[in-house]
Parts: structure tokens; C-alpha cells; sequence
């Protein structure tokens, strides 16, 4: 017994000086932290390589296109520094022939749409250090991408952006949801009680 | 009804309470497959790490092969699963997964009660010692206060202090006994509702399946080396050795109930341990509705098969077979060479599952990861190599301030009831359940660890193991703590009520906090994005995707949903190492 007090004690020093405020918070900052933890992990080389050395023999059947989903790819550092502490950058690299469709997520679409701000949305140069205007149309946005090695910069997608897209996906700001949420936590705490009185009384000796 | 012995110090669950234990943690599984199928998508999510769900979907679906290392097992479940007719694919394997972790959930609680039937007894002499004279050695034994008492050689205490463990100790094991199914439960409902484990319970992966098949490991080993006794005394023998014998699983007469006869006791030539006396033993006689022990044979041999299976589902699933080592160096027994071939023997065909990988790729399924029908191909899949890389061996301090992380995700992600209870628990299991603290600390440890150094973006889900023993330890400190209580506080029954009341209610919290947080019944994220974008492609497009989220909903969109296979996605990442 004398072990208890301590152990409780432990614990809750342990808790409040350790303990995050929940998984999704905790998620969403990693989320954020991602963002800078690639741009300072990686460069981006490497996957313009690779997507040079795919596109010869993949996009011969038709027009190239880049799905970008949700994410980000690594980029490198100067790209990084120009897109500001806030800002995030997504590497299409190379530009196809023609004019480049860039496919995000209709809500992120939707999202700078309603924004109105299709300024924000640019293609960067990385030789010439020139930005060139894209278009938002629906889900896609297609930019003049003067060639080979060009960046989009899509400050529109602030260091928020992207965790809040992630998060519209759980119920967990339906209020018709709440009362079920709370009835589960009830009932998981009645089943913990009752099963400790129910067996005292079914089964006490 | 339990039988008394008068005399003796043991106190057994008797088999209404051993069958309500167990209908508690059925109850509580099936509790906590109701709340994961209340908030689990209806098809694939992006959410808590699945990423990799569209291509586990398409390789179950087609039983076909997914990204490495294979997942055989998996796989060949998910294909079971998906010839169910209701729901989308994807939404049968959710269902499948929540199922799996709801079975999970309920091993934990059997885990407890194993634990509770083989505890060995707490400072079982604590009155005698303080009433004068200086404590031997064999009394320390008894008490537990010697290191692992129960596998050192213990003398039968005087008459006098066996009657005074009796009057001091019957009261603490029967309350700890009668609160043993309650707190498998919760410590099952606890599992159950912490947010990792919800968050790989609901969704198209294969943590919940490791985790399952970890604690089947964990579970068979401690029943392997601790196997709960069988045999009573006659009626009317109140001879402490004739309560203990038998109950140690090696047997205090030799050889132990249930034929274990493949291990034998470190240091004894014989293979004999020594006679265990009562409390020494730190094991009290069970009623005949005692689960049956294991046998030598088959349960090294089941053991082997668990852990083979494990394999075969997910590498990682080594740390329990580290974790199994630890247990029988900490339990002092030693595994005969038969044994050790059986074990061998189980994990042999568990891994049998992989030959599941070449004889599919023969047949060019239309999810085929690598193409491994070559001796090379095949070993690349299966070992990972790809992803080696990506772990962080040199990188110390980054690794340290990655595990500092993870506990305290640990530590926020499970009900708050549980941190005290799992420190007092490991504590008091070291002394007194030895193995499964061997175990069950082996599995956290090289998870911590593991989770700590992997360098992607989900590595929280690696910690998955960890959570199983801490909620283990957990549990158990409950049962030391409820023991103790009775042993040592003048209004003990109240003082158990009001922990009780508290470890519910802080569940309860936990749990309304996990279903919010994980509530995913309306995520159609991954087929709105795919049908979108395939819908908007002109024919005989090409598609670059750069992540595995976009890759894999729009491969599952075409292999499982027929929508626009004339597009050619291509991954430049991955295109290096997948033939299509």
C-alpha cells in the first residue's frame, strides 16, 4: 500500500508536466511539423530524377498529369526560404507538354475559390526566380508552366490549411454525434461499475 | 462453490466466478465492437495512417500483393472478408479489423485473469515479520520481497505463521479474486478505447491484427510457463505443500499437470524443482473449472504457430518473440531441446504463409507489388529492404526526442486510471509475475524504441505494441492494488468502491473522448478524390501521383470499383520496385 501513494503521485506530475492534450491535436501539430521537417529533411532532387526518369516511357500514350492529393513532396531549401515560414510548397516537376493540370482535393479547391485569391496560387521558377499566375477551375488548376523544373507555391495552403482539410473528415464536429459519443462514455463506464457490484452480489462469497 | 481448506493459504476463483470473468470480457468485447462499428468508414480513409488501406484493399480483394513485406496473412483473411455480401470491400475489411481488435481487446482480459490465477502472493508474512525476530530468507521468499521468490526454494514456515497467513491473506486473495473479472474487463474496455489502438480498430490496416497476434503470444507464453494448476487437494488436506504442488505449472512433484514435461528448472539436474510449499509456490490451487493448462508438446508447439503467424502478418511482431525469450529467462526455466524444435516447428509454418506471395504472383493478379515470383524479388518483398533506409540508427538524440514524444502520446492516449496503475503494477509484477513483466517490457521497450527511430510520417502506429503492455501492467495493478487494500486499510471495501466508481468514470471520459476523435462513419474522402479526378481524365491518360494516400485510392477505384481502367497511375517513387 505504501507503493500507491507514490505511484499516484508520480503519475500526476508525470501528467501534467508530459502529457499532450490528445491524439488529434497531437496529430495535427505533427502535421504542421511534417511540413518543416521535410523541407528541412530532404531537398528536392531526388524526386525530380525520379519523375524525369519515369515520364519518358509512362506518358507516351497520352498527356501527363499530376495527382497530388493532399500531400507534399519534398523541396528544396531555397524554394523553402521563398515561401516564408507559413507558406507551403508543392513541387510539379517537370511541366509536360502543354499546359499542366494540377488535381488536388475538391475541398481544398473549393477552399481557395471561395477564397477568391487565385493570385496566391503560382508557379515558381526555380532558374529564373519568376512566379507565373495559375488558374483554379473547379478541382484542378492549370498553370502556364514554363518548363522543366518549375515549383508551385501554394501559399493558399498556410501551415493550417492542410490539418484542417485532414480533420473535416471525422464526425467530430457533428453535434448529432455528441449525444452517442457521450452515451458510449456512459456506457463503458456503467459496464465497468456494474460488472464490479453485479459479481459482488452473483457471485460474493 | 470454492472449496475451503482450512489450514492452507490459498483462495481460488471458484468456476462461477472464473465463467462470470469470462462473460465480462466477452461483454466488454463485444462493447467495444459496437463503438468501433458506430464510427468506422464506410470504405477507405485517409485517416490515422491509412494511407496504406486502397492497396491492402486491392491485394485482399484480388488476393493479390501489396506493398512490402507482403502481409500474406492479412491478406488472406481480407480476401475471406470481402466475399461477405454487405457493404463495400473496403468498409468488410473495416469490419473485419474492428472485429480483430475487439478479439484483441477480450485476450487482455484473459491475460488479467491468467495473471490473477498465477500472482504470487504478497508479503504474504507481513504480520509475523512485524510481531519480532528477523526475517529468513525463505520468509522474504514467502513475501515476495525476494527477488521472484517463487522460483527459489522456500522452506515451510512455522505452524504459527502459516495460520497467520492464512487469517491475513485469505480476505486479500478472495477480494482480489472477486475483482479479477471486473478488471479484465475494464482493462479490455480500456485497450479498446485508447486512441491508437481505436484509430487501427476501425480502419483497413494490419496493427490490429499484429496486435492480436502479439498477445495470443504473449497470453500462450505466460500459460506456457506459468500455467495455472489444476489439481485440488483431497478434502480435509490442509497441508501447505499439498496446495502448492501442482500449481506451478514445472509441478512441485516433478513433473508438471498437463504434461510439462519439456521444460525443466535452471539449476536443477534433475529436472525436478524443488518441492513448493504454499505461498512459496505463489500459486493457489484452482477449482476443477480452472482453465486446463497447456501440455509441453502442444503448447510449445502452438506458441511457435502464434508466433509464426504473427510474422507472417507483420515483421515487427519479432519484438514478441524477443519478448517470449525474456519471459522464460526471467521465469528460470529451461526449455528442452524438443521443446525448442516445436517452437521452431510452429513458427516454420506460421511463415508458410508467405509461399502465398510467389504462387499469386505466378498468376499475375491485378494487384501484384513487385512481382516477387523470383527467389530475388521475393526475399526483397518479404525483408522490407526498401524501407530500411529509412530507420534512424545513428540519429540518438533525434530517436531520444521521438521516444520522449511517443510516451507522452502513450501516456495522454489511455485513460488517465491507468498510468499510476501500470507503474504499480510493473513494479509489484516484477516480484511477483516475473515472465509477464518480461514479456510484456520486452514488447514496449523494442516498440518504443522501434517507433522512436522509424523516419515516416506514421511511425506513432509502430507504438501499438506498447500500448497492449501497458494496459497489461495496468490491470495488473489493479489486482496488487486491490489485494493490498484489503491487506492494509481499516475500510477496505469502501476504498475499493470508490476506486472502482473512479477507474469507470475515467473510462468513461476516455471513451466519449475516443469517439469523438475517431468517429469516421461519414469519411468518404478517398472515393470522392478518386472518382473526381478519373472522371476529368481524358482517355488513355497517363497519371503521376506523388503519395501513397492518392496512389493507392486511385488504384483501388480502378482494380475494385472498375472505374476508368484505361488510365495508367504512376507512382515515381514506388515505380522502380512494382511491375504491373
Amino acid at each position: 500500500m505504501r507503493a500507491v501513494p507514490w505511484a499516484v503521485a508520480l503519475a500526476v506530475v508525470v501528467v501534467r508536466v508530459l502529457t499532450p492534450p490528445g491524439l488529434v491535436a497531437a496529430q495535427s501539430q505533427g502535421t504542421a511539423q511534417n511540413v518543416r521537417a521535410r523541407v528541412g529533411a530532404h531537398g528536392g532532387a531526388a524526386t525530380l530524377r525520379n519523375v524525369r526518369a519515369v515520364l519518358p516511357a509512362t506518358s507516351a500514350a497520352g498527356a501527363g498529369y499530376l495527382a497530388l492529393g493532399v500531400g507534399l513532396i519534398p523541396i528544396p531549401a531555397d524554394v523553402a526560404a521563398a515561401a516564408g515560414d507559413t507558406g507551403i510548397v508543392i513541387s510539379v516537376s517537370p511541366a509536360p507538354r502543354g499546359p499542366l493540370v494540377l488535381t488536388i482535393l475538391p475541398s481544398e479547391a473549393d477552399l481557395a475559390a471561395a477564397r477568391g485569391d487565385p493570385a496566391r496560387l503560382a508557379i515558381y521558377d526555380v532558374a529564373t526566380r519568376r512566379a507565373y499566375g495559375c488558374r483554379p477551375a473547379g478541382a484542378q488548376i492549370t498553370c502556364a508552366a514554363p518548363g522543366v523544373g518549375v515549383y508551385l507555391l501554394a501559399s493558399v495552403a498556410d501551415a493550417e490549411f492542410l490539418p484542417e482539410v485532414e480533420r473535416s473528415a471525422p464526425a467530430d464536429r457533428e453535434r448529432g454525434r455528441i449525444p452517442l459519443a457521450a452515451a458510449s462514455g456512459v456506457a463503458v463506464a456503467l459496464l465497468g461499475a456494474s460488472l464490479w457490484f453485479w459479481q459482488r452480489r452473483s457471485v460474493g462469497e | 462453490m470454492e472449496r475451503q481448506l482450512p489450514g492452507a493459504v490459498t483462495s481460488a476463483p471458484s468456476r462461477s466466478r472464473i465463467s462470470f470473468g469470462l462473460a465480462a470480457v466477452a461483454l466488454a468485447s463485444l462493447l467495444a465492437l459496437a463503438l468501433y462499428v458506430l464510427t468506422m468508414p464506410p470504405g477507405l480513409t485517409w485517416w490515422y495512417g491509412g494511407a496504406d488501406s486502397g492497396d491492402l484493399a486491392s491485394a485482399a480483394v484480388t488476393l493479390g500483393i501489396p506493398h512490402p513485406t507482403g502481409y500474406p496473412l492479412f491478406t488472406l483473411l481480407g480476401w475471406l472478408a470481402t466475399r461477405l455480401p454487405f457493404g463495400e470491400p473496403a468498409g468488410r475489411l473495416n469490419v473485419m479489423d474492428a472485429l480483430i481488435a475487439a478479439s484483441a481487446a477480450a485476450v487482455t482480459g484473459l491475460v488479467i485473469l491468467h495473471l490473477n490465477r498465477t500472482l504470487s502472493p504478497q508479503r504474504i508474512t507481513q504480520v509475523t515479520a512485524s510481531s519480532g525476530g528477523a526475517r529468513t530468507r525463505s520468509q522474504r521468499a514467502i513475501d515476495g520481497t525476494a527477488p521472484y521468490a517463487h522460483q527459489r526454494a522456500a522452506t515451510l514456515p512455522p505452524a504459527p505463521i502459516a495460520a497467520d497467513l492464512d487469517a491475513g491473506n485469505r480476505d486479500a486473495l478472495d477480494a482480489r479474486n472477486q475483482a479479477a473479472p471486473a478488471i479484465a474487463a475494464v482493462s479490455a474496455l480500456t485497450l479498446a478505447t485508447a486512441g491508437l489502438y481505436w484509430s487501427q480498430a476501425i480502419i483497413t490496416e494490419v496493427y490490429a491484427l499484429n496486435a492480436l497476434l502479439c498477445l495470443l503470444v504473449g497470453w500462450l507464453t505466460l500459460r506456457l510457463l506459468e500455467p495455472p494448476a489444476t489439481d485440488l487437494p483431497a478434502e480435509g488436506d490442509t497441508r501447505p505443500d499439498s496446495a502448492g504442488a501442482g500449481a506451478g505449472g514445472l509441478g512441485g512433484r516433478g513433473a508438471a499437470p498437463g504434461g510439462d514435461e519439456a521444460f525443466t528448472t535452471a539449476g536443477q539436474p534433475d529436472g525436478k524443482r524443488p518441492p513448493l510449499r504454499a505461498g512459496a509456490a505463489g500459486r493457489f490451487p484452482m477449482s476443477s473449472a480452472d482453465a486446463r493448462p497447456l501440455s509441453g508438446d502442444g503448447a510449445a508447439l502452438l506458441l511457435g504457430l502464434a508466433q509464426g503467424l504473427a510474422l507472417a502478418n507483420h515483421v515487427t511482431s519479432i519484438f514478441a518473440l524477443a519478448g517470449t525469450l525474456a519471459a522464460v529467462l526471467a521465469s528460470g526455466r529451461r526449455p528442452s531441446a524438443a521443446a525448442w524444435l516445436r517452437y521452431g516447428c510452429g513458427i516454420a509454418a506460421g511463415l508458410s504463409f508467405y509461399l502465398l506471395l510467389p504462387l499469386r504472383a505466378a498468376q499475375s493478379p491485378a494487384a501484384n507489388w513487385g512481382d516477387p515470383r523470383t527467389p530475388g524479388r521475393f526475399l526483397t518483398h518479404v525483408t522490407g529492404g526498401r524501407y530500411g533506409g529509412l530507420f534512424a540508427w545513428t540519429d540518438v538524440g533525434g530517436n531520444l526526442r521521438e521516444a520522449v514524444a511517443l510516451v507522452r502520446l502513450l501516456f495522454g492516449d489511455v485513460a488517465l486510471w491507468a498510468l499510476p496503475a501500470a507503474i504499480y503494477g510493473a513494479a509489484q509484477g516484477w516480484k511477483r509475475a516475473r515472465p509477464a513483466v518480461a514479456f510484456f517490457g520486452t514488447l514496449m521497450l523494442l516498440s518504443l524504441l522501434f517507433a522512436a527511430g522509424y523516419r515516416v510520417g506514421d511511425h506513432a502506429i509502430y507504438l501499438l505494441p506498447a500500448y497492449l503492455g501497458y494496459v497489461v501492467f495496468a490491470g495488473l495493478g489493479l489486482l496488487c492494488a486491490v489485494e493490498e487494500c484489503v491487506r492494509s486499510v481499516d475500510r477496505s471495501r469502501l476504498a475499493i468502491t470508490a476506486g472502482a466508481l473512479s477507474v469507470a468514470l475515467l473510462g468513461g471520459l476516455a471513451t466519449n473522448r475516443s469517439f469523438l476523435e475517431h468517429d469516421l462513419h461519414g469519411d468518404r474522402t478517398p472515393a470522392v478524390f478518386a472518382d473526381h479526378v478519373l472522371d476529368e481524365l481524358p482517355p488513355g491518360a497517363t497519371l503521376l501521383t506523388v503519395r501513397d494516400d492518392s496512389t493507392f485510392a486511385l488504384r483501388y477505384a480502378q482494380i475494385v470499383r472498375g472505374i476508368r481502367p484505361d488510365v495508367t497511375i504512376v507512382n515515381p517513387n514506388e515505380a522502380k520496385d512494382r511491375v504491373r
